[in-house]
């Protein structure tokens, strides 16, 4: 088994009697063999575009290409996909073999080869000792084991998942996040993954889409979501805490912070008296004793090995990750510094990330 | 003291339901069982021990077998196929329906509607050559039918009303249950493939059975309460072709004024609808899967 990659074009989906777009001409390409999660706030229509695929909607317009078929309006059996629910959607009345041969016994799998294909996945999701059990009588993440286990038994070269994690505690669903991204290497699985935790997002994607209003964002691998976000929404959404964004303004073609005096750096010539903003993640600010820009402390969030510290410069309030070692007061002025690398801006307007100051 | 207290509160709390309970239900079924071994009172003559005879009178009368096997054919028919319509019916009103308000309330009304009413309202379906059916069935050149006179008919035709009434009265049940499915069971059925038919009998059916069990248990007492319209439209003519078990009771009672020869008849009732209540519970309990 290996993935088929699935290829959206300009989809759209509107529900009948809205004007509102849930999913607003989107196109991207989940690669074969690859981890793609679906990244948004909650109506961004990353599950629209996730039901979409799996044809439990039909689209508005556009095409969804998986393999090399044009499948936009085949019914889910012939996609061949296999799906987990966000409620995982087990059948209440059937135990753990029952709920997980389901679809085996539907295509009418030979006896034989049902119970083998059983046997390796519940070995592969420590089932074996469960078979026997009803839903209701399994924990939270022995039932997210099951969905798992009835969308792979299928052995379908697609698999898609909406928010499957978000019903687990917190310990669980990191145990589950690493398991889940071993597994989906493992059988070479294409998966489309719905959340609208960046964190999980992170941890698992080869690439992620992220998705605002119906539309995308951005479409990219973690690490260069992480570090060129496209847009001021991308940067906030990604890494906790958020990206400081901080409005600018021109001072003698130079930038200085709202409300500040102090040149932050030399402004592009060619964008000059556009409206600017700044962004610097918390993490990529150091304090530093000798130079870079002065700011006030005004708050201090305890975090054990590190501290956030809320600095103020002009008008813009900004986030700090500082050591702990660093002690620091209320009201003590500090200064400031980062490197060029870190330093993003985007056009005030648009939220546009501004790219010829990408190597400033 | 205040545990004294309590007790009596309890016990206060308790007397309505309790005093209602057995008044109305426990004592009188318990006289009735007793009645059942006496004659009937008549004029200056006491109420007299006579053992079994009205048993014996019972099993040798022809009447009694009569309403007796009418009112299992009438079971037997009304019973399924009540349910059947109200699971068809409710499937059908479940589905993305245009104007599925009205037709949901247009199958409860029969059940808002007294028996009674409902009973004279199909009195004028079945009249002889005027009424509703035999105006239709002349359009198409059926001859006239007396419905409810011809001993061949008559059972057949209050089957039909009883079906009418509750029908609709079961469909909300299952409707209710329907609407209590996660749609996601249905999407994960459809991405494994499973048709209309399969997700159906695996899943919907099955997940159902509480609701059957329930629909059922009170359609078979129904069948052998629900009288009224037996009263109003054949008073269970002719020749006792459409007579009910209760209805015979009725009669007995407080029309031949055999006041302990009803007692007899009911506790065989209360008997025969003992016996099929507890044993549906135990059938059922196996095959029924409650969340």
């Amino acid at each position: 088994m290996t993935g088929l990659a699935i290829e959206i074009r300009d989809l759209t989906k509107s529900y009948d009697g809205t004007e509102a777009k849930a999913v607003d001409g989107i196109s991207f390409t989940a690669n074969a063999g690859e981890f793609t999660v679906l990244l948004g706030p909650s109506g961004c229509g990353k599950s629209s575009t996730l039901r979409l695929i799996a044809g439990l909607e039909q689209a508005t317009s556009g095409a969804i290409i998986i393999g090399d078929q044009d499948l936009t309006s085949a019914p889910p059996k012939e996609r061949q996909i296999a799906m987990v629910f966000q409620s995982y959607a087990l059948f209440p009345h059937l135990n753990v073999r029952e709920n997980i041969l389901f679809g085996l016994k539907v295509r009418k799998i030979p006896a034989a080869e049902q119970e083998q294909r059983l046997m390796r996945v519940a070995d592969l999701l420590g089932l074996s000792q469960l078979l026997e059990r009803r839903p209701g009588q399994l924990s939270g993440g022995q039932q997210q084991r099951v969905a798992l286990g009835r969308a792979i038994i299928a052995e379908k070269p697609v698999c898609l998942m909406d928010e499957p994690l978000s019903n687990l505690d917190a310990k669980l669903r990191h145990e589950m996040r690493i398991e889940l991204r071993a597994l989906q290497q493992k059988l070479g699985l294409t998966m489309v993954y719905v959340t609208h935790d960046q964190a999980e997002a992170i941890s698992m994607a080869d690439r992620i889409v992220v998705m605002n209003n119906g539309q995308i964002e951005q479409v990219a691998s973690p690490k260069e979501l992480y570090d060129y976000p496209s847009s001021i929404f991308t940067a906030r959404f990604i890494g906790t805490p958020p990206m400081n964004i901080a409005a600018l303004d021109w001072k003698d073609g130079n930038l200085v912070v709202r409300g500040d005096d102090q040149v932050i750096c030399t402004g592009p010539a060619e964008l000059a008296g556009a409206d600017l903003s700044m962004g610097l993640r918390p993490e990529d600010i150091t304090a530093s004793p000798d130079e870079g820009i002065w700011a006030t402390v005004e708050s201090i969030e305890y975090l054990g090995a590190d501290n956030l510290v809320d600095c103020r410069i002009g008008d813009s309030l900004l986030t700090v990750r500082l050591q702990n070692r660093l002690a620091v007061t209320v009201g003590e002025r500090l200064r400031l510094r980062w490197d060029a690398t870190h330093f993003h801006l985007f056009d005030s307007g648009s939220g546009k990330r501004v790219s010829s100051v990408e190597k400033l | 003291m205040p545990g004294r207290k309590e007790w009596v509160y309890g016990w206060l709390l308790l007397s309505p339901a309790l005093i209602l309970l057995f008044a109305f239900t426990h004592y009188p079924a318990v006289v009735t069982i007793w009645d059942s071994f006496f004659s009937t009172p008549r004029g200056n003559r006491e109420a007299r021990f006579v053992g079994f005879d009205n048993y014996i009178t019972m099993l040798e009368d022809e009447t009694f077998w009569q309403v007796l096997t009418n009112n299992l054919w009438y079971a037997a028919v009304t019973i399924p196929v009540s349910i059947g319509l109200a699971l068809a019916m409710a499937l059908w009103v479940d589905g993305k329906l245009k104007g599925r308000g009205f037709i949901r309330m247009a199958y409860f009304a029969p059940t808002v509607l007294p028996l009674i009413a409902v009973a004279n309202i199909w009195m004028f379906f079945y009249t002889p050559g005027f009424g509703l059916i035999d105006q239709i069935g002349s359009l198409f050149g059926f001859s006239e039918v007396n419905w409810l006179g011809d001993p061949d008919l008559a059972l057949g035709s209050v089957m039909v009303v009883a079906i009418w009434k509750e029908a609709g009265f079961f469909m909300i049940f299952y409707l209710a249950a329907l609407q209590s499915i996660p749609p996601s069971l249905r999407e994960a059925a459809a991405i494994e493939g499973a048709g209309k038919w399969t997700f159906f009998r695996r899943i919907v059916f099955p997940l159902l059975m509480p609701t059957t069990l329930f629909v059922s248990v009170n359609a078979v007492i129904n069948s052998f309460r629900l009288v009224d319209h037996i009263f109003v439209m054949t008073e269970g003519g002719p020749d006792n072709a459409s007579s009910l078990l209760l209805f015979y009771i009725y009669e007995s009672a407080f029309k031949y004024w055999d006041t302990a020869y009803a007692a007899a008849l009911t506790v065989v009732l209360l008997i025969l609808l003992s016996i099929l209540a507890i044993g549906q519970f135990f059938f059922a309990d196996k095959r029924v899967h409650y969340q």
